[in-house]
């Protein structure tokens, strides 16, 4: 048993605890950071290898239910339309994610006073600002700078090239007159901070090897590392344990070889994610907290958000070398991201162009749409389609539903035997409404761009990327679990630092604001270390 | 019940047949008979799913008087699997889906629709610069965000 008190103990190296790592590093305090996950060596990465798609439904899938690696924990999501997708790694999802790197809009922290939705943030986009910007330059933020869908803003890096399909998706927008711009992206165009440039490979769902992409563990984590963070691998947190005095006195976890160890600590940060975080809260019962640690209020777990996706996927007539470049990176929409009340729903979404399929996820994507037969025609259907498809994503908005939830499964564990997370979700009529929406106006814009036919999946099965709203902020303990800096009203030296935190959804990619948030909340909890429990 | 693996390789070179222009082996021949053996390997159900349906193609090939479905000629052995198609409809779109998987990332497909096998990295691709006048109509326009 470790009996080492530890001033700061950070659950979770992805997203958010690497910035809040690598910010808190600068105390000097003593930081340790458990990750159940590994490291994913270079030399490991898929796009490596010619059969590198065959691993994004292996070890590199997005479900933790389909890659079933060690440091994976399975989730019931049988009672979702959406499944869940995550990445257990030394930078967490982040490794696979695409990185389109949209901010949040001013008026996702608005909603209540706005369009008389869900609530307004106890912050806003101003009081992120400095962390949205420092953010952007510590992961190397490629784009064009003055967006009008943005207050004004410096971007680090030129922005990733549109190739083909970007360039036919902007002429259709601009036919139609509606918003466009080359995306944000977590992607560096340059050299940067000894980070070599995008190749323009198309690996990135599956990692990049290059090192371009900004996931956290090529980012925050070396120099987190190098300003003194103590980061643990493999070592997965069973539970929080409280002292007598009614607050976190540290962990529970399993190391490597699974043996039970204890981590004493002054302070608990919890990074774990939007299903994670709940579940580990949840998995902390105590006399003190019947019904999980934090959780007298009883929202830990609810208002589960998701974002739906709809893909619509134009088809055209000639080869658009889809496969070169970022899949996820090259320009977005936010024509309509702000309430219309004649569109028939509240709130909005935007628009991100994906790039055409490889050869077997293109298969994949046309077989449930009855476009690619067995048998003599086989080929001939899918010649028709192999690389002449542009996907454009609707990420719809998503508002907080208390019976969206995350609750522990009464059966399924993990491997060492903590209960895993079950996930109850459906979708409401707004976002049926808007995901409706979003195919019609994403059909215009592709027929504008030339697509002779059109395919749409909706809402994206696969798409459980974003995961919020499970322990959301607030200054009334009554309606939150964590106050305006993330501290959480029940247990004042746990803080949560994750997409659980938030209020609402937005309908953007929700990392860049994660981040922020991180920064933000550690900066805080810097300016207050006299009396951070106070 | 195990699957029969000679049949799974002739049931797959009847999903995926052989290129017309002869580029391409179907996906039995191509070997994509070892990705659905690891699929199923992990997965009891799956297992079962189609070890039960490569049975019940035996069975059809049977009572049409042949020993077996390997038996058939190649316009019977399509009707056969559109029989168990009809009677058993989760068998033939599971097995395709991962035949799928299998054959569009091997390494000859790949080469045959992309011009060359090499893996994307290290070397990359090149992407041409873009017009940034294709932005003029959008900067046009003004501001879009909601001031608040």
């Amino acid at each position: 048993m470790t009996e080492q008190i530890v001033d700061v103990l950070i659950i979770g190296a992805g997203a958010a605890g690497a910035a809040v790592a690598w910010s808190l590093a600068d105390t000097r305090m003593h930081i340790v950071c458990l990750e159940q996950g590994d490291w994913v060596r270079s030399d490991a990465y898929p796009g490596l290898r010619s059969n590198w798609e065959l691993s994004q439904a292996g070890d590199f899938a997005v479900s933790p239910n389909t890659r079933r690696r060690p440091e994976d924990y399975p989730v019931n999501d049988s009672g979702s339309p959406i499944s869940m997708s995550m990445f257990n790694a030394v930078g967490g999802s982040t490794v696979l994610y695409a990185g389109h790197f949209p901010r949040f809009h001013p008026s996702d922290f608005r909603v209540r006073t706005l369009d008389g939705v869900a609530e307004d943030w106890p912050i806003d986009y101003q009081r992120l600002e400095p962390f949205f910007a420092l953010n952007d330059r510590m992961t190397g933020v490629a784009g064009v700078a003055g967006d009008p869908a943005y207050p004004p803003k410096e971007v680090p890096l030129p922005p990733v090239r549109l190739g083909r399909p970007g360039r036919k998706l902007a002429s259709g927008f601009n036919e139609l007159g509606w918003h466009w711009w080359p995306s944000d992206s977590a992607i560096v165009t340059e050299e940067y901070e000894g980070r070599a440039p995008c190749i323009n490979a198309g690996t990135c769902l599956v990692g990049c090897p290059q090192g371009a992409k900004g996931s956290s563990d090529v980012t925050y984590w070396p120099l987190a590392q190098r300003a003194g963070v103590e980061l643990r691998t493999r070592c997965r947190v069973r539970e929080i344990t409280i002292g007598a005095n009614g607050m976190a006195d540290g962990v529970i976890y399993y190391d490597e070889n699974g043996v039970e160890r204890r981590q004493r600590a002054e302070v608990v940060v919890l990074a774990c994610n939007g299903v994670g975080t709940a579940r580990l809260l949840l998995n902390s019962r105590s006399p003190q907290f019947p019904d999980g640690l934090a959780n007298r209020s009883g929202l830990v777990g609810r208002n589960l958000m998701l974002h739906p996706y709809s893909a619509t996927i134009g088809i055209f007539d000639e080869p658009l070398e889809g496969y070169k470049g970022p899949v996820g990176c090259g320009l977005w929409s936010h024509e309509f991201y702000e309430t219309d009340p004649a569109r028939g729903f509240k709130r909005g979404f935007i628009f991100e162009m994906n790039r055409s399929f490889h050869p077997m996820f293109g298969a994949l994507i046309a077989l449930p749409q009855g476009r690619l037969p067995w048998g003599a025609t086989h080929h001939e259907a899918f010649a028709g389609l192999y690389d002449r498809t542009l996907p454009l994503l609707g990420i719809c908005e998503d508002l907080p539903d208390p019976e969206n939830r995350v609750t522990l499964d009464e059966h399924l564990t993990d491997s060492n035997g903590i209960p895993a997370p079950k996930i109850t979700y459906r979708l409401s009529e707004n976002s049926q409404r808007m995901l409706d929406f979003s195919i019609a106006r994403a059909t215009e814009v592709l027929k504008a761009a030339g697509a002779r036919d059109i395919m749409v999946e909706s809402p994206v099965k696969m798409a459980g990327w974003h995961l919020m709203g499970t322990a959301r902020m607030g200054i009334d303990p009554e309606r939150s679990v964590v106050n305006e800096w993330g501290r959480c009203h029940d247990v004042r030296n746990v803080f949560i630092v994750d997409g659980s935190i938030f209020v609402t959804a937005g309908g953007v990619n929700p990392t860049s604001t994660i981040q922020a948030l991180a920064l933000y909340i550690a900066d805080t909890m810097k300016s207050r270390l006299a009396n951070l429990f106070d | 019940m195990t699957m029969n693996v000679q049949l799974l390789a002739l049931v797959l070179d009847e999903l995926i047949p052989p290129r017309p222009d002869g580029l391409l082996p179907g996906a039995g021949t191509l070997g994509v008979g070892a990705v659905v053996e690891h699929a199923a390997a992990g997965a009891p159900e799956l297992e079962q799913l189609l070890a039960h349906g490569l049975a019940a193609l035996e069975d059809v090939a049977r009572r049409s008087g042949v020993e077996g479905y390997a038996a058939l000629s190649p316009a019977a052995r399509t009707v056969a699997l559109r029989d168990i198609d009809r009677a058993a409809p989760m068998f033939v779109p599971t097995l395709l889906t991962l035949a799928c998987v299998g054959y569009y990332s091997a390494e000859p497909v790949v080469a045959a629709l992309k011009g060359s096998a090499r893996p994307p990295h290290p070397l990359g691709y090149e992407l041409e610069p873009d017009e940034q006048s294709l932005l003029d109509p959008v900067r046009a326009r003004g501001k879009l965000y909601r001031e608040c």
